[in-house]
């Protein structure tokens, strides 16, 4: 049949630009899905995903699109995740596409996520198409933001089209011009198979599911494949497309977009970024951009309650079937006992895992400081990567420590630039350069310690400019820092899951803030609780939880005693629920007070 | 309909004497002098009531005429409870109170005047906006005026509450730590200087003027509770009434219970409140009841948990009893949590 009515592409926007509301009127236009069976952002499958808004697993759908002259074509949408942790998945679906849609808010104009992936949409060979949405809002300037995207990216914006994804209005158009400017996929129909697998995921009964993109030749269910990278071979069970729920079909041919199932027992057997060939008279040369998943945040994660700790690690191992990049090993520490140290792309793939073990295992978790991988450089001339702060080598140890760095693009409104040039300066940020999108709007090139990333960055970005600047960041390279473990004693016992890795500068003032936090968090026990904040022997800081002289007293009458009961049967519970050091009990907030800063 | 109520359990069990009758809950001084009067004839004739029984009338100052006074003595209440809460008008009105200090005070000797000897009074602390000398201050006032009896309590703030509101939108001006724990000192020296023994937590009485009822409730004694809300004990049996009034009534005219929830306290239960409730009184837990009752004695049931409380000044052992310390007393919910052997 050829590729020729075959258009594979992305749509890639900032987070709430109105990626997925146009994803779901493409659906709907194409009559994919009938509008009645319509759920809002019919992509974003997981709740997690709809109610952030955001993407978090990648998803695909097949569309028909019949033009006004009768030809028909097929549309492969691939949606992509939005956020900055998965950049390397956003790599891999580009690289299934030839092209991709460009959404900017007509009323917010181009943002740092805009700018990334446009690079990236560039970088794979992408034909853009801009499509400014929105523009039923009365704040809209679409005149403004197309000067913007010119400026600042150098697209041609003469032929953007001019939507709002949420009436509909012009959203035919789009179709249109996927049809004509984006090109169709080159025709390998004769070629040894080859697949790239842009997302997987994992199913109970067909086992992990590899989302391809067929490049080369075709594969059909019995065929004998081969995983490049990891040399593994299965036999293909079922092929087919997304329609966008999975539809078997007989094949998937050159250019075409679907899903292969082969009896894989989990996602880590079919990586994103993989090749699959044919087992026999495959491919001599993966397709190119692969590369392993790897964490770059780390922490432990403990349940409340130590019964669960069953439940939490059944819970790890369940998501990760699905989650390549999430890695756990178990951990034991001192207080708050048994749990497990994880990996996370970032800071919000962190958060969901954890969101995720909330909600859906029900479990209630303590979870100590993220943490960057450090290259520990020890005297003896070796290296270790260390991501927990009780893996540090004792100070006599270490020559030298460095640290991951990132590069990060921070768009602002030029008035605030100087507040965030002061921001990343005090995070230990060095400047590189400063680009001009208009003249109220600034892009402020900086490398950033990436611990100083995940620890309060970008909420204080958001505070200093009222919300205005947006960030995004990718990993520059390692760099040397002067690094320290600040621990934590209670009544002279050291807490372990509150020790941190800082940088020595900041040793005094997180020391400080974090031992006022456990002041107000740590209840009044019989005894007078001296709080310090130490690196190696020496005391940066001193808080103390004075002695607890009154309890609440209340009358106790006929009518009282039920509820009192009650009342000191909910006190022991909290109580048991509290975790003990030495003799000083500490409610699972003051793991948590390690988390923020006020 | 409480009568109704009166003569469904007359009707359905026998009632042994009573020995004290208490009118509270909420304000039952506005049903008037009259109202007094009718309810105590029908109590007399549904029940044996012992003679000299302590019968005790919650009052709100507001009510106190003196044609009500005198209706309630002669209709046989002995003892009143007055809720002043405050001798401090900005805090009455705080509080929401609807008498002024002066009210409150004259509500007081007027009682007295009308020849009750048994008087009662409710004061608070740890009110918003209310100072250590607001409160001593209050407490000076008390000690002055013709009464007997305190019963003094902290302002205990729940969610849900109009206070727990304001609580929660950080707008209520709460004394810090050092001034409650300055009220409660005051509390403690003062009372008892003016002649208010403390027996309990919160009670405080002159010599012989102890609340014979309330000790009732923190001995492990039987009670009948009549009304919507009101709460009764017998043989480890401890039921609520409903607190509509709508199917309170409902209930009465068809002639069922108008109870809501029921409890049984099996063993443990029990002995949990027996000791949390014996603590709160001076004269402590004695062991050879405790032992009777239990069949144990206490060190075998709380053994671990009353060496740790004596070890830390909380509990002591004296002549047959366990009893709080004064550092035990302040920190009485943490001292009766040790008691607690069931899991919530």
């Amino acid at each position: 049949m050829g590729t020729d009515h075959i258009r594979n592409f992305s749509i890639i926007a900032h987070i709430d630009h109105g990626k997925s509301t146009l994803a779901d009127r493409l659906i709907e236009l194409t009559g994919a899905v009938q509008k009645r069976d319509m759920e809002n952002q019919l992509l974003d499958t997981m709740d997690l995903e709809r109610e952030r808004g955001i993407t978090i697993k990648e998803q695909s759908v097949r569309l028909t699109y019949r033009r006004p002259d009768g030809d028909s074509y097929i549309l492969n949408l691939i949606d992509t995740p939005g956020h900055v942790d998965f950049n390397y998945e956003v790599s891999r679906s580009l690289s299934a596409c030839e092209g991709a849609i460009l959404i900017v808010d007509a009323t917010q104009g181009v943002q740092a996520q805009t700018m990334a992936n446009v690079y990236l949409a560039l970088e794979h060979n992408l034909e853009i198409i801009p499509v400014i949405n929105k523009i039923d809002l009365p704040s809209a300037d679409p005149e403004r933001v197309k000067k913007e995207v010119e400026n600042l990216i150098g697209i041609d914006m003469s032929d953007a089209v001019l939507i709002s994804a949420k009436t509909g209005l012009n959203v035919e158009q789009v179709l249109e011009q996927i049809v004509e400017k984006i090109p169709a996929p080159e025709d390998h129909t004769d070629d040894p198979l080859r697949c790239l697998i842009f997302d997987s995921i994992f199913d109970a009964y067909k086992g992990a599911i590899a989302y391809v993109r067929v490049k080369d030749g075709s594969i059909r269910p019995g065929m004998e494949i081969r995983m490049m990278a990891s040399g593994k071979v299965y036999t293909v069970t079922e092929v087919g497309y997304f329609s966008p729920y999975m539809k078997p079909s007989r094949e998937l041919a050159c250019g075409e977009v679907g899903y292969v199932a082969a009896s894989i027992k989990n996602v880590h057997d079919c990586e994103v970024g993989d090749t699959i060939t044919a087992a026999e008279g495959g491919a001599v040369k993966a397709l190119p951009g692969y590369r392993k998943a790897l964490p770059m945040v780390f922490c432990g994660l403990y349940p409340i309650d130590s019964k669960d700790y069953g439940v939490l690690k059944d819970a790890l191992e369940k998501l990760s079937l699905n989650d390549a990049a999430l890695e756990y090993t178990p951990e034991t520490s001192l207080a708050p006992g048994f749990g497990f140290r994880c990996g996370f792309l970032g800071l919000l793939h962190m958060d969901v895992v954890q969101e995720r073990l909330e909600r859906e295992y029900n479990l209630k978790l303590i979870t100590t400081a993220p943490s960057v991988i450090y290259h520990v450089y020890k005297t003896n001339k070796e290296m270790t990567a260390v991501d927990n702060p009780a893996a540090l080598p004792p100070p006599t140890e270490i020559e030298h420590i460095e640290e991951p760095v990132v590069k990060a693009d921070i768009l602002t409104p030029s008035d605030m630039v100087g507040a965030v040039m002061e921001l990343a300066q005090g995070r230990r940020g060095t400047f590189i350069t400063m680009t001009y999108l208009d003249e109220t709007r600034v892009n402020l090139e900086y490398h950033l310690p990436l611990c100083e990333i995940i620890y309060d960055f970008f909420d204080k970005l958001k505070s200093s400019t009222k919300g205005y600047a947006s960030l995004d960041y990718q990993m520059w390279g390692y760099q040397t820092t002067d690094a320290v473990k600040l621990d934590i004693l209670l009544n002279g016992e050291m807490v372990d899951a509150l020790s941190t890795i800082v940088h020595r500068s900041n040793a005094a003032s997180r020391g400080r803030a974090l031992a006022v936090r456990l002041k107000d968090i740590i209840p009044r026990q019989l005894f007078e609780i001296p709080i310090q904040a130490a690196v190696g022997n020496k005391i940066i800081a001193r808080e103390s939880v004075k002695a607890m002289r009154k309890d609440v007293l209340a009358k106790c009458y006929g009518g009282d005693i039920s509820r009192k009961r009650k009342l000191l049967e909910k006190q022991k519970e909290g109580k048991k629920r509290m975790k003990q050091v030495g003799n000083v009990e500490i409610p699972q907030e003051a793991f948590m007070a390690i988390l923020k800063d006020d | 309909m409480a009568v109704r109520e009166m003569e469904q359990y007359c009707a359905e069990k026998e009632i042994p004497p009573l020995d004290t009758v208490y009118i509270g809950g909420g304000t039952p001084s506005t049903m008037g002098g009259d109202g007094t009067a009718f309810l105590m004839s029908r109590i007399h004739r549904l029940f044996t009531v012992v003679p000299g029984a302590e019968t005790t009338m919650e009052m709100n100052p507001c009510d106190m005429t003196q044609d009500f006074l005198e209706k309630t003595k002669a209709a046989g209440i002995n003892r009143i409870s007055i809720g002043i809460q405050s001798f401090q008008d900005k805090i009455l009105k705080k509080i929401g109170r609807r008498h002024t200090a002066e009210e409150g005070a004259q509500a007081v000797r007027r009682a007295w005047r009308a020849g009750y000897r048994n008087i009662s009074i409710d004061l608070m602390y740890d009110l918003p906006g209310q100072t250590p000398e607001d409160f001593q201050k209050s407490l000076k006032k008390a000690v002055h005026l013709p009464i007997s009896h305190l019963s003094v309590y902290s302002l205990i703030i729940e969610d849900g509450t109009p206070f727990g509101r304001l609580d929660r939108a950080g707008r209520l001006l709460r004394p810090t730590e050092g001034d409650s724990w300055r009220m409660y000192q005051t509390m403690c020296r003062l009372l008892p200087h003016y002649g208010f023994e403390r027996y309990e937590i919160s009670s405080f009485a002159r010599r012989g003027f102890q609340s014979v009822h309330n000790k009732k409730y923190w001995t492990g004694h039987s009670w009948l509770g009549i009304g919507p809300s009101a709460v009764s004990y017998m043989d480890g049996q401890r039921w609520k009434n409903t607190p509509s009034l709508p199917k309170y009534m409902d209930c009465l005219s068809k002639g069922i219970r108008p109870q809501r929830e029921e409890e049984v306290l099996g063993i443990t239960e029990r002995m949990e409140e027996y000791c949390f409730l014996r603590l709160r009184m001076t004269e402590g837990l004695p062991r050879k009841e405790f032992q009777s009752l239990f069949g144990q004695a206490p060190e075998n049931w709380y053994g671990q948990q009353i060496q740790f409380l004596i070890k830390n000044g909380l509990l002591e052992d004296k002549e047959n009893f366990l009893k709080m310390t004064p550092k035990g007393m302040a920190l009485g919910n943490f001292v009766f949590e040790n008691f607690i052997r069931t899991e919530s």
